[in-house]
């Protein structure tokens, strides 16, 4: 086990040299100097060309990139060119924004997702099992920045029941605590910034839990159809055991594992569909801030972004896979 | 998604080989006789039809130009005057004065051809990475294994970085354009593709019939060759369909992030849509047109992908 | 209260045109010509429409002003509370509040500041301003000529990052450069900066050679005066480098005070909010609401909504389909002046359009009022010439160009340019005040100059490429504009027309040496006529197309009462309400 943990740190660190390799690559090859987005349109090409080489990229590419590594390793992606700030505060300040709306929308999967799923299964071939499933595939197929667009222009523009923007009315007097505005008015007692910020989250969130709520109603009844076949299922029927007892002790029990691994994965996967989410309802969150880092071309941001994100998502697929090698002997005599 | 990516398309491998390993030569026949009585593969599939019939035919069948701004002066767009359907014009105008009809029906085309376009990238140049991957691991000795597991772990890691921002990167790089639209989604799927067809091959290569041509002494390029490659493509080209579907879904939100094809000479529905953004609220018909032609098409693909899975996967099949 | 600002400019420019003339600054009052409904476009007045509704004293909700915080949508945040170290609106839009420049702008008029009047000597290089008495920063300290000249001469000592046109590049711009140039800054102009002395509440401000910025750039926000202890603080922050990240205390409130009628109370990054609270002892008419918040909602569909919603009072930059909707569910959406220009420009080096004849039937195909009736804001208007009307030198005699495709295709042919081939490029990914929907104008365009014959290939380039393209030449046909800083014509002809270009390719030597003439021409009333032969001039060569001048909208809720809107988008917060009833 060891030596499998060991080799496989080893193969990923490669891999994320290589991504940075990429990173810093595509950073170099990126069209257009800094300068123009710094200065306004009719600065002079003096002024331009002062900036070009105030920025001094005459060292030779290779210390550049050493430059570039080691202050990524160091967490420093350098200075956005849209606010000014460095790239890593700007990620910090907002983190717990799309937190707070991935954890709202994850719940609303979950919550909607495997008893969905569940019942799908179980009434397989029905008309509830087809509406479940093909709802869920059209889940995915709609374009999330129109769906969250739509919501809001019905249920905050035309009918006026929830908020249009933001995470809480503007001047809302909140204490920080943790970041999530929910769980911190629920902290400090003040429920009434907690009522706030719940609803202002629910149109983003249901946006955001179209696609992994698509995703875990179908591994849900995937999940459950298999363990239903399996011989132990078959074998506690046969035994005659009550429904609920089979239902809760043996189908559920062993069909959450696969949704339990989904559901770590999707939580990441999240961040992409935040990127439109958040712009639509300027919810201030890492998402809007690459929205508005894509369009004004704050390629420092980006990266910072992309790279902060990959290291996630390595590190959860590192922990996942390590899981399953304890959790089944099976992958490790594979690998 | 991406351990979702990987169940799956684990999953179509194996179904794959055992389809493979049955031997019977009649799967694929019943696969598709399975295909033509699920309700799922008959709805995705006649949409798919009629969408790729109006792709084709969309140029000869518009009733006007699609980029003809006729109706100009009847549209100010500045004051939310936007003419809604009429006899003319039975989807109404959109916001400089054009056949909305017209645009949605020539716009199909471009729309198939981004999403056709994109997963031929994806497709090509995943299946050579994959392939040389799993060539190498197989046939490659102990350097061929090391270099498998390199370009596989990179694989992994590109496959963790959510598709869209690997498209938004390449699209920031080449600049908007319908061609980079099509690259930059492609290129997101490169390391789906690859890890489906080296996993599919590797499956292959393990398989008796692979064992029983290696003990007969084939030599070892001929074997993938004419053997496990074409072998492998099954779960690959239900993957393609799939593929589409999400083509046809990221091309339209990197429009909406500005990065989509800013010609205006051919209407596009992702274009389209990520355009009429801008005045949903006072002419939510200019979005919903493309909106519906995009989800429905993308569900009619995503329909046919998912039951051609399902009929080739024995593990649902059983339980029948 | 709002007037056309005309006869006022001539009335400054007379004044200071006179040697040693006292600048008289007559309050922006009526010159009682301008009443009457504004319906048609011959008596509307583009420069400054005048203001129709007052705020009374019963109509004033001082319950809600007191216990209320005023939000305002801002489409995007500020960068530095440092005002030098500012070069765009929002942060403009913030410093504004907080601190006080020597002039001020009303309309596109200078008029007193911190200054109640100023003076300059024949050559125009010695600019000697009288302070006000009784103004103190929100420090407590009370400003005198030796604040300001302490304000003058940090900003001229700058060293190292400080000198990068990424942090001052307005000060650069307007003083050349600095005493002692980094050369890692790449600035090699000489500062024209020669000194600043003070007597009590007299400042003098020497530089080597006059140009037509001044006096205009002392109204410039980034030149903005800040408290001496203020200055004392921070006198050890360095910038090591171009791309440093701005210092920390810009990005904290506490560091630096104003004189303005708000103080920065507290800068949220993370909900995007910054928040200001009334400034008691201000000189001028204090605010009326004592909270003022300014929220960031960079989508303006999203902003237009929180105004609906009553999420927020009054939001920036609204799209022109959403402010005619808002202004018929009852809010208000009070129109600025035009102060921007949207330009096609000919680049001559591209054949044929090197030929006047050809830039003249190009010129013909352009139906220019369906762009600004259809796509722009209300408010906008066709341009005849490349600056906007409301600055001193705009000519009434510039040849013009209505729309007239069949004359287009006649002039072509007679040309020898039937079948033209012409490549139009056109931003991507912005939009910009004075070009709201830059793709849809380009659509426009496109279509006109195919109905008159000419074959057009679209060129679309992201805008971190596209000004150094359309700069090189590159593009025969582009789409371009510039939205000035202060009331100065060389703001637009100067950085377009002073000398050769490729971004033009013409050489007239004739257009270049009337607009070097009038911006070094001290004396005011002669420059008002120097600028009138140079447009006249620059229309003749027709380097290009004036397409529009346009307001950006500002829209406001039904129960506040708006600040002066200004053509500078300098609107002051403190005169904002909230009104009962209605």
């Amino acid at each position: 086990m060891l030596r499998y943990t060991v080799k496989r740190l080893l193969q990923l660190s490669v891999a994320l040299l290589g991504l940075s390799l990429l990173l810093f690559a595509w950073f170099k090859a990126l069209p257009g100097g800094p300068e123009n987005q710094l200065l306004p349109e009719n600065a002079t090409d003096q002024q331009r060309e002062a900036l070009r080489a105030a920025l001094g990229l005459d060292e030779p590419i290779w210390v550049q990139y050493a430059d570039f590594l080691g202050r990524a390793v160091r967490l420093d992606f350098g200075s956005s060119l849209s606010s000014g700030r460095p790239v890593a505060t700007e990620l910090a300040d907002r983190l717990p924004a799309t937190i707070e709306l991935s954890l709202a929308a994850m719940l609303i999967a979950v919550g909607l997702g495997i008893p969905l799923g569940y019942l799908a299964a179980k009434r397989r071939g029905t008309w509830l099992d087809f509406t479940a499933v093909s709802g869920s595939l059209l889940g995915t197929c709609i374009p999330i920045f129109f769906l969250a667009a739509m919501l809001k222009v019905v249920f905050a523009q035309e009918l006026g029941w929830l908020p249009t923007t933001f995470r809480l009315s503007a001047g809302a007097d909140y204490t920080d605590v943790t970041g999530l505005r929910v769980l911190d008015g629920l902290i400090t007692g003040e429920f009434d910034i907690a009522w706030d910020a719940v609803k202002h989250l629910i149109l983003p969130a249901i946006a955001l839990s179209s696609i992994p709520l698509a995703v875990i109603v179908r591994i849900t009844r995937a999940s459950v159809l298999d363990v239903v076949g399996e011989d132990y299922v078959r074998t506690a029927d046969a035994k005659g055991l009550k429904p609920s007892v089979i239902r809760g002790r043996h189908v559920m029990r062993n069909a959450m594992l696969p949704i339990a691994t989904i559901i770590g994965l999707l939580l990441g996967s999240l961040f992409a569909g935040a990127v439109l989410t958040e712009s639509v309802f300027s919810f201030g969150g890492i998402g809007s801030f690459v929205y508005q880092a894509t369009t004004e071309r704050d390629y420092p941001a980006l990266m910072g972004f992309i790279l902060v994100i990959a290291v996630f998502y390595v590190v959860i697929n590192l922990l996942v896979d390590l899981s399953y090698g304890l959790l089944d002997p099976r992958v490790r005599v594979r690998s | 998604m991406t351990q979702t990516r990987i169940e799956k398309l684990d999953r179509l491998i194996e179904a794959s080989v055992s389809a493979r390993e049955a031997q019977t030569g009649s799967l694929w026949r019943q696969s598709f006789r399975r295909l033509k009585r699920s309700p799922m593969a008959v709805t995705g599939g006649i949409i798919v039809g009629l969408f790729v019939v109006v792709a084709v035919l969309g140029p000869f069948i518009a009733p006007h130009n699609p980029t003809a701004q006729t109706w100009g002066n009847e549209v100010f767009l500045n004051r939310n005057v936007f003419p809604g359907p009429r006899a003319e014009n039975w989807f109404g105008l959109d916001h400089l004065g054009r056949d909305m009809f017209s645009r949605m029906i020539v716009g199909a085309r471009q729309t198939l051809l981004v999403g056709v376009v994109a997963t031929l990238i994806g497709f090509v140049a995943g299946a050579a990475i994959g392939g040389v991957a799993a060539a190498a691991g197989t046939f490659g000795g102990r350097w061929g294994e090391r270099l498998e597991a390199v370009i596989m772990r990179t694989v992994d890691v590109a496959l963790a970085i959510p598709m869209l921002l690997l498209a938004l990167s390449v699209a920031a790089l080449l600049g908007p354009s319908l061609s980079t639209v099509m690259i930059a989604v492609g290129v997101a799927q490169i390391p789906i593709f690859a890890r489906l067809l080296r996993g599919s091959m590797l499956a292959q290569a393990h398989s008796d019939y692979v064992l029983a041509a290696i003990s007969l002494g084939v030599p070892k390029g001929r074997i993938v060759v004419s053997h496990i490659l074409p072998n492998s493509l099954g779960p690959v080209i239900v993957q393609a369909t799939l593929v589409l579907a999400t083509a046809i879904i990221e091309a339209a939100a990197l429009s909406y992030l500005g990065l989509g094809n800013p010609d205006p000479g051919s209407p596009e529905w992702g274009t389209m849509l990520a355009d009429a953004q801008r005045f949903l609220s006072g002419a939510p018909q200019l979005a919903i047109y493309p909106a519906v032609g995009i989800i429905v098409t993308a569900l009619g693909f995503t329909l046919l992908g998912e039951a051609m899975r399902e009929s080739l996967d024995p593990r649902l099949r059983r339980q029948e | 209260m709002r007037t056309s600002p005309t006869p006022v400019r001539r009335a400054l420019a007379a004044a200071a045109g006179a040697a040693l003339a006292v600048g008289l600054f007559t309050a922006c009052g009526s010159d009682g010509d301008t009443g009457g409904d504004a319906d048609t476009a011959e008596d509307f007045d583009f420069s400054c429409p005048e203001r129709t509704d007052e705020l009374t004293e019963d109509l004033i909700d001082t319950e809600a002003n007191e216990s209320q915080p005023f939000v305002f949508g801002t489409p995007g945040d500020p960068t530095s509370l440092d005002p030098i170290l500012a070069s765009d609106g929002e942060t403009f839009r913030v410093n504004r509040q907080v601190f006080d420049t020597l002039l001020d702008a009303d309309c596109t008029d200078t008029v007193p500041g911190l200054a109640e009047s100023f003076e300059q000597n024949p050559e125009g290089t010695e600019w000697t301003f009288h302070l006000r008495e009784g103004v103190t920063f929100h420090d407590g300290t009370a400003l005198d000529g030796a604040a300001v000249c302490k304000n003058f001469d940090r900003w001229a000592n700058f060293k190292g990052g400080f000198q990068s046109p990424n942090f001052t590049y307005y000060y650069s711009a307007v003083f050349g450069g600095f005493a002692e140039n980094d050369p890692a800054m790449g600035i090699e102009t000489e500062s024209i900066f020669e000194g600043c002395t003070a007597d009590g509440l007299d400042v003098t401000i020497s530089i080597s050679q006059y140009t037509s910025s001044f006096p205009g750039a002392f109204t410039l926000e980034s030149l903005s005066i800040i408290s001496p202890a203020s200055i004392d603080a921070v006198a050890d922050v360095t910038i090591p480098a171009a791309d440093s990240p701005l210092p920390e205390y810009t990005q904290t409130v506490g560091t630096l005070a104003g004189t303005g009628p708000y103080m920065l109370e507290d800068w949220n990054h993370s909900e995007q909010e910054v928040t200001l609270t009334r400034f008691d002892d201000y000189w001028g008419e204090p605010a009326k609401v004592k909270t003022l918040i300014f929220k960031t909602i960079s989508d303006e569909t999203a902003r237009r909504q929180a105004l609906e919603a009553g999420d927020i009072h009054g939001y920036d930059l609204a799209a022109p389909a959403d402010a005619q909707a808002l202004l018929d569910a009852g809010f208000q959406v009070p129109i600025r002046g035009v102060f921007n220009l949207l330009y096609l420009a000919y680049t001559q080096s591209h054949a044929p359009l090197e030929n006047h004849a050809v830039r003249e039937a190009l010129s013909y195909a352009i139906d220019r009022q369906r762009i600004v009736d259809s796509v722009l804001p209300a408010g906008g208007m066709v341009a005849t010439q490349f600056i906007p009307p409301s600055l001193e030198g705009y000519s009434e005699d510039v040849p013009t160009y209505d729309y007239d495709t069949e004359k287009a295709k006649d002039m072509l042919a007679e040309a020898g340019a039937e079948d033209l081939t012409l490549t139009f490029c056109y931003p991507t990914d912005v939009t910009r005040p004075y070009m709201p929907a830059p793709k849809d104008i380009f659509d426009i365009i496109a279509s006109d100059l195919e109905a008159a014959g000419v074959t057009v290939e679209a060129r679309p380039i992201t805008w971190v490429e596209y000004i150094p393209t359309t700069r090189s030449g590159e593009c025969p046909l582009y789409l371009l504009g510039w939205t000035g800083d202060f009331a100065d014509p060389y703001n637009f002809l100067g950085t377009w027309f002073a000398a050769p270009s490729t971004e033009w390719g013409f050489d007239n030597q004739e257009v270049f040496d009337s607009i070097a003439a009038a911006n070094t021409e001290p004396d005011a009333e002669a420059r008002v006529d120097l600028w009138k032969t140079a447009n006249e001039a620059v229309m003749a060569e027709l380097p290009g197309l004036p397409i529009s001048s346009s307001p950006p909208s500002i829209a406001f809720a039904p129960n506040v009462y708006p600040p002066d809107v200004s053509p500078l988008t300098r609107e002051d917060f403190s005169q904002v309400s909230f009104t009962t009833g209605s």
